[in-house]
């Protein structure tokens, strides 16, 4: 699904060589948060490593227009650490963004959906408040929704853990491990700890 | 409705429809001190040369001007601080993983609503002043006759286009200029009000730069 090879980057100084197969939880475990923001960059076409190749579902992404990268970039769906939402919007309106203008499904449909997971997650709030009345948890909850919304291939998770106490961890691992049941999932943790939490003891 | 045309809507709304009392307002203002000043220093009586000059300075040049100026003041400072907000905190590479194109989705729909925004709103503008010099006419026990047929026999397509055709250009150029300077911050948070007042100035010199041309380009034609 997403071959690396002899990834190097400006922050990334460790020869990067894996593969991520489907349908499998894969955990990354970064030093620093500058290697997971370059990664995710590298990811999704937005930069270019210093040496090494990425291969996005078959196609080296070295050799893709800007468009072609955009309309592979549907396929992936990212969990910002902190949410990763637009501030002039609200809570609702960026839950339905992506989804909404790559035309995944119509509109009500995907708002039905967006509730659903809602309820999934146990929000009770009015979704339509800003993006500043949210907390941590609650931010990153509506990253991890926005993501999912788009059906991606894969899912990322950005430091999920990070910022959050105990018990919010907990919960929210659970919540995760659900959603990745039937879905391609990659984990980027700052530190092997973590994988504990997603029940995974093998991860690479 | 696409996301696109939510923030064009928006947009709009936020430049043209919420700075419309702002524009009648001075521009009833400024045409009512335009005719009432030219009445005091001419002591001319006769309308019809108040409705020729009033003509003449609000729609080739004050009109499109003034309008630029509060579009710049009110629209193009929160476009450059919004953006450079949005910059900062990631979200344009939010929005970019997500494969939304910032250039279709953020850039795009502020040009388009500027541009529209400045043009209608210098209508509103030219329109609101002429209504104070109609006022003015009252107030002095002028003819209406000749203060009408004064301003309608001064309508001159052209004239009416190239007012439209500025501020369609302002309108551009300060949503460019404001996006662009937006768009430039780097790390520091300390740089969006240093960008935002690079964008007025830059904004404001450009509308300056712009009017002069375009007089002296319709100035050639002629």
């Amino acid at each position: 699904m997403i071959k690396i090879v002899g990834l190097l980057g400006k922050y990334i100084d460790k020869e990067m060589n894996f593969e991520i197969k489907e349908r499998l939880k894969t955990v990354i475990v970064f030093e620093k948060h500058e290697q997971a923001e370059e990664f995710l960059k590298i990811i999704t076409g937005m930069e270019r490593p210093k040496s090494g190749d990425v291969y996005l579902f078959g196609n080296n992404i070295k050799q893709l227009s800007r468009d072609e990268m955009i309309n592979l970039r549907k396929k992936i769906g990212i969990a910002f650490k902190d949410g990763g939402l637009i501030s002039n919007l609200k809570a609702w309106e960026n839950l339905l963004l992506p989804a909404v203008y790559h035309k995944v499904a119509n509109q009500e449909d995907i708002k039905q959906k967006a509730k659903s997971l809602l309820e999934e997650f146990e929000f009770q709030k009015n979704p339509m408040i800003t993006v500043a009345m949210l907390s941590i948890l609650e931010k990153k909850v509506f990253g991890i929704i926005r993501a999912y919304l788009v059906n991606p291939m894969v899912l990322f998770f950005e430091y999920p853990f990070d910022g959050i106490d105990f018990m919010q961890k907990h919960w929210l691992a659970g919540k995760i491990n659900k959603l990745c049941e039937k879905h391609t999932c990659v984990f980027i943790l700052s530190s092997n700890a973590q994988t504990d939490l997603l029940g995974l003891t093998d991860g690479h | 409705m696409s996301p696109t045309k939510t923030v064009l809507l928006r947009q709009l709304y936020f430049s043209g429809i919420e700075s419309l009392p702002a524009v009648v307002v001075s521009g009833f203002l400024i045409g009512f001190i335009i005719v009432f000043q030219t009445i005091a220093i001419t002591k001319v009586q006769i309308s019809s040369t108040i409705g020729k000059i009033l003509v003449w300075l609000i729609f080739k040049e004050i009109g499109p001007f003034f309008t630029g100026l509060i579009v710049l003041v009110r629209s193009g400072s929160a476009i450059s601080s919004e953006l450079a907000t949005m910059k900062l905190n990631r979200e344009i590479d939010y929005l970019e993983a997500m494969g939304i194109k910032p250039e279709e989705y953020l850039i795009s729909p502020r040009i388009y609503a500027l541009i529209l925004s400045t043009v209608t709103l210098s209508l509103y503008f030219q329109f609101s002043a002429l209504l104070a010099g109609f006022l003015v006419v009252f107030i002095n026990s002028a003819s209406f006759s000749d203060y009408t047929s004064a301003i309608f026999s001064q309508f001159v397509f052209k004239d009416i286009a190239v007012s439209l055709i500025k501020s369609g250009i302002f309108g551009f150029c300060i949503s460019l200029i404001c996006i662009w300077h937006g768009l430039s911050v780097k790390k520091s948070p300390t740089q969006i009000p240093q960008r935002t007042t690079k964008a007025l100035s830059h904004s404001l010199f450009a509308l300056f730069a712009i009017d002069a041309l375009i007089n002296f380009a319709v100035s050639l034609l002629e």
